[in-house]
């Protein structure tokens, strides 16, 4: 899931017509004085993360005049918010607050469509999104393809207790959403809060959109607002991430490859969504700690990806093991592949097998062949079906504690 | 017959051209999977494995009688795809294809419900009844099934191999199993598959294998627990570890994240055993709990039918 930045939504917004606080996206705090300036009045400084509950975390901050704007984004800029840098932040008029509403849409797996979800006591976190009987929060099933009219926002609206002239401001709002919601192929797309002002004028203060990884390629009017990438990881990638990350680019768009690096001294090259969870949780359970995650399937580049994938789970420093392999294939080019890319970083990197445990399950169809590529390597464990990947998690773990 | 699929069901194949397609035909056939035609734009006129090819869905439908379709297309074209097979009559549709986007898949299940049709995956592995049909990438391993009495329905594609396996190293045979795919949103999902494995009567028990995130397993629960489904089931509860990570990332499939406090296997445990499900803490371990579960089945059985008698 991609995430877009509070900027980057309001910026569709505003082409949808939705009313957005003015502002401007900094990077200094000389530039967070300008815009305070130029908007004269009370402002809002936001750090510019792709991470939720950022008023939790101090880092939505208020100023007065133009010299706080610019001792808050001094503050902001260059500090950890939520496992990430701020790199910029976004400088709004402070908006008058009579009433604060929330609206979201995304999808409900039990309907297999898009439900909206209204409440008329904002300030809701995302998270509670989630929850099944949320006081106050109202859940509406949308039509996958027809956006949801005025209309029947405004009935919406009405039934929460909402009168003229903030009604129908609201509704038009609401209706700009799912339309946004489709163009953009976001599973998420919220407002909290939708601001009523004094005046019953209604403003989208605070926006957030995720958008759906598998839809990237046919949204590029988004690309320049997706900085962190498609690959889910909650934090700036590291060196070796970006490695892997580069090689999918090379090949986007099938046959993923996925690597995060974590803290732990077992490289996990196990791949195969279902085998790379129970392997990954035996390890964790024998007292083990991998020091990655990885995910590969076939596609395009696959060997590329392969081996850009081995190469970077075996370059990590202080590794005391290495286990990779699959659930029971019927590909058999996935178990000759992932052993002549684990073979080449091997060598590559100059490890003794005989003194660095390496684990191998390769079962299936051409598992005696992809074994036998496999024996170059000396001391290498090779397994096949009569050793289950729970028990190669168990062995892995037994050999690295043993070194 | 198969809750899904058997040896009578005449099946098409949409994206047959396409390397995986023509190699999982290809143990399609072989296993006795009654594939009639092949649909691939611009291809009309071809053969793949002796399966004649067709332009478009509908082509092939004026040649053959068809009610199951599988789609191997790319994951920008599933939409089209689908809706022409749904167009076409087609009352299943198995969706193999990965990365499907979520309005996609919503416009596809919405019309196949108005259609009467239904939907499995997609970013699945596909069905295989043992000892009938099989269609996917389920049991292409053939050694990895053999014929018998216990239902599977699974989010994780490749681990439909390894319980397999392991039943057929206990002795055990299965009767469907059924990828449901490891996406957020699927088209059937484990209830809907125990709803037919309830009324299946070559089914004794089932064995679910679960993921982290969505709330299918949840689902499955409330419908145990309604009694609408009364057969012993078995679950194993993948990628635990995902408790420890950061929420909103998604690891193993498109659908394994933990979004908020829902999703987590801890979660589905607790909701899964409060349904009288046995949880297994590794796939090795299914087997001896299905044995367990079927031997008490068959002694309260016995003792109704006891109680009954003396009464």
């Amino acid at each position: 899931m991609a995430r877009l930045t509070e900027d980057a939504t309001k910026t569709l917004f505003r082409e949808f017509s939705v009313p957005v606080p003015g502002g401007g996206t900094v990077a200094t705090p000389q530039e967070a004085r300008g815009v305070a300036k130029r908007l004269g009045r009370r402002v809002v400084v936001k750090a510019l993360v792709p991470a939720g509950k950022r008023g939790k975390s101090g880092a939505v901050r208020f100023a007065h005049d133009p010299d706080g704007a610019e001792r808050e984004a001094r503050d902001l800029l260059g500090s950890q918010v939520k496992g990430y840098t701020v790199a910029k932040v976004l400088v709004e008029t402070w908006v008058q607050t009579a009433m604060e509403l929330y609206a979201a849409i995304t999808y409900d797996p039990v309907r297999r469509g898009p439900v909206l979800l209204v409440s008329a006591s904002g300030g809701v976190d995302v998270e509670e999104l989630t929850a099944v009987n949320r006081t106050g929060l109202q859940r509406v099933p949308l039509d996958p393809d027809l956006a949801l009219s005025e209309q029947q926002a405004s009935g919406i609206w009405a039934g929460l207790g909402l009168t003229e002239p903030a009604l129908t401001n609201a509704a038009r709002i609401v209706s700009a959403l799912d339309r946004i919601f489709k163009k953009y192929d976001a599973t998420l797309a919220e407002i909290n809060p939708l601001t009523i002002t004094p005046d019953g004028e209604a403003v989208a203060v605070g926006a957030v959109m995720n958008i759906d990884d598998d839809a990237l390629l046919r949204q590029s009017g988004l690309r320049q607002h997706l900085e962190f990438g498609a690959g889910g990881t909650w934090r700036t990638p590291t060196a070796l991430e970006q490695q892997v990350l580069d090689a999918d680019k090379q090949y986007a768009g099938v046959g993923a490859v996925r690597f995060i690096e974590l803290e732990g001294d077992i490289g996990f090259g196990i791949c195969g969504g279902g085998a790379s969870l129970t392997t990954f949780d035996a390890i964790r359970k024998y007292g083990g700690k991998p020091a990655n995650y990885c995910d590969i399937s076939p596609g395009p580049g696959f060997e590329y990806k392969m081996k850009a994938l081995m190469l970077s789970i075996l370059s990590k420093p202080g590794l005391k093991g290495f286990v990779y392999g699959f659930n029971i294939l019927s590909f058999a080019r996935g178990l000759i592949v992932s052993s002549e890319a684990v073979i080449s970083a091997i060598q590559e990197l100059g490890i003794d097998t005989t003194r660095f445990p390496v684990v191998a399950r390769l079962a299936g169809v051409g598992e005696e062949r992809a074994r036998e590529v496999l024996s170059v390597l000396p001391g290498v464990h090779a397994f096949g079906r009569e050793t289950s990947l729970d028990e190669v998690g168990r062995l892995i773990v037994e050999l690295t504690r043993k070194g | 017959m198969g809750i899904l699929l058997d040896a009578s069901t005449k099946v098409i194949v949409q994206g047959i051209t396409g390397a995986q397609a023509q190699a999982d035909s290809k143990f399609c056939l072989e296993y006795g999977t009654n594939i009639v035609a092949g649909v691939a734009p611009g291809r009309a006129g071809q053969t793949v494995h002796g399966i004649p090819v067709y332009d478009t869905v509908r082509d092939a439908l004026r040649e053959h009688d068809a009610t199951f379709s599988i789609l191997y297309v790319p994951a920008g074209r599933v939409k089209d795809a689908a809706l022409e097979a749904i167009d076409g009559g087609i009352a299943m549709i198995q969706i193999i294809s990965e990365g499907v986007p979520y309005r996609d898949f919503s416009t596809i299940y919405h019309a196949a419900e108005r259609a009467g049709a239904r939907v499995n995956g997609p970013n699945s592995n596909g069905i295989i009844t043992v000892g009938q049909a099989k269609i996917g990438i389920v049991g292409n391993v053939i050694w990895c099934f053999q014929p018998g009495r216990i239902g599977i329905v699974s989010r994780s594609g490749g681990m439909t191999h390894e319980i397999g396996w392991e039943l057929v190293r206990a002795d055990m045979g299965v009767s469907t199993c059924v990828s449901i795919g490891g996406d957020y949103m699927i088209g059937l999902s484990f209830r809907d598959v125990l709803e037919l494995f309830a009324d299946d009567p070559g089914t004794d028990a089932v064995v679910m294998l679960c993921d982290p995130g969505g709330v299918y397993e949840e689902e499955a629960a409330a419908f145990i627990r309604s009694g609408a489904y009364a057969k012993p089931v078995a679950a194993y509860i993948g990628g635990r570890f995902i408790e420890e990570m950061p929420r909103g990332v998604s690891f193993g499939h498109a659908g394994a994240m933990i979004e908020g406090e829902s999703g987590r296997p801890s979660h589905k445990e607790k909701i899964l055993r409060e349904a009288g499900v046995h949880i297994a803490d590794t796939i090795s371990a299914i087997p001896p709990l299905l044995v367990a579960a079927l031997n008490n089945a068959a002694l309260l059985t016995k003792s109704n039918k006891k109680g009954r008698e003396l009464s």
